[in-house]
């Protein structure tokens, strides 16, 4: 029920962009495109909403807090969205950067919490060795990740898991590009450190 | 061709896959979201209440009688205090000499 009404949403406003969604979004009790407008647009980045905040909490139940509190304040605050000022994009992800920081500040990851290292796993069809070696990598890359300052690693999750650009990334997280360039350099410097190859 | 270590980092990290979200988690979310009230900017507020004053005459009549009532008094008030003060007795003088100074 939930899919058709997407799909009815869908097409509805399917090809407005995310400004203009955000502008149904704050339109008030009198827009009735309201809801399905916000459904639509947390649709569209809820995936890598989550993907980032995954990688910043390390924690399922975690995320999906951080992501919910990301969202909350978008439907809550819609109407103080400028699009003059920065691309819904920069805004959202804004909001999440800033609740995924805040998250990890008042409840920083246990040491060598691997939670979620089942999903770790990059390739469920491998196997035996090959799928344990893999695991191997992907919690070390992870406990690699984990020790970083949190805007170090925010840096690195916005740049080289999301791609975002050195540019957008530096809005998002309301910095010059030279400060994310500096962070950058200090992340990989410790990445390159705590992953070199073991012998 | 040039080696590009930031390329090779980005590959190693990448080995580093999370699952997405499960499938009732954006229906959940999208829900919790939209259950908290919208703020609503102070000046879009006033221009609607304005608007409300003014299109329907029954829309917050106490508070139309007590404005109406304190400029009546107001406007009463200043009146009384701004007015010329009234020379009875010249008046009267006037009236009597019929109007010569």
């Amino acid at each position: 029920m939930y899919r058709d009404e997407i799909s009815v949403t869908y097409a509805m406003t399917g090809s407005l962009s995310d400004d203009e969604l955000m502008r149904r979004v704050a339109g008030g009790d009198t827009d009735s495109m309201r809801e399905p407008a916000f459904r639509l647009l947390a649709a569209r980045h809820l995936r890598r909403a989550h993907a980032i905040a995954m990688r910043i909490v390390h924690n399922r139940e975690d995320a999906e807090e951080v992501v919910q509190e990301a969202l909350t304040r978008v439907w809550r605050y819609a109407a103080r969205f400028d699009p003059a000022r920065s691309a819904f994009g920069t805004w959202f992800y804004r909001i999440l950067a800033n609740a995924a920081l805040d998250r990890l500040r008042r409840r920083p990851p246990p040491a060598g919490n691997m939670d979620d290292y089942s999903e770790s796993l990059p390739d469920e069809a491998a196997t035996g060795e090959d799928a344990w070696q893999k695991a191997q990598e992907a919690r070390r890359i992870q406990a690699a990740l984990s020790v970083l300052p949190p805007r170090q690693k925010m840096a690195v999750v916005l740049c080289y898991y999301e791609d975002f650009t050195q540019v957008e990334a530096a809005r998002i997280m309301k910095l010059n590009p030279k400060a994310l360039e500096s962070l950058l350099f200090r992340a990989k410097k410790s990445l390159r450190q705590s992953l070199k190859p073991q012998s | 061709m040039t080696h590009d270590p930031d390329h090779d980092l980005k590959h190693l990290l990448r080995q580093w896959q999370v699952t997405p979200p499960p499938a009732d988690l954006e229906a959940r979310l999208i829900s919790a979201a939209m259950r908290a009230p919208q703020v609503t900017p102070l000046r879009r507020r006033l221009a609607r209440e304005v608007e409300m004053t003014f299109t329907q005459w029954a829309y917050a009549l106490p508070y139309k009688i007590a404005a109406a009532a304190t400029c009546l008094l107001v406007g009463a008030g200043l009146g009384g205090l701004l007015e010329e003060p009234v020379n009875v007795a010249g008046l009267a003088l006037m009236t009597l000499t019929g109007g010569a100074s």
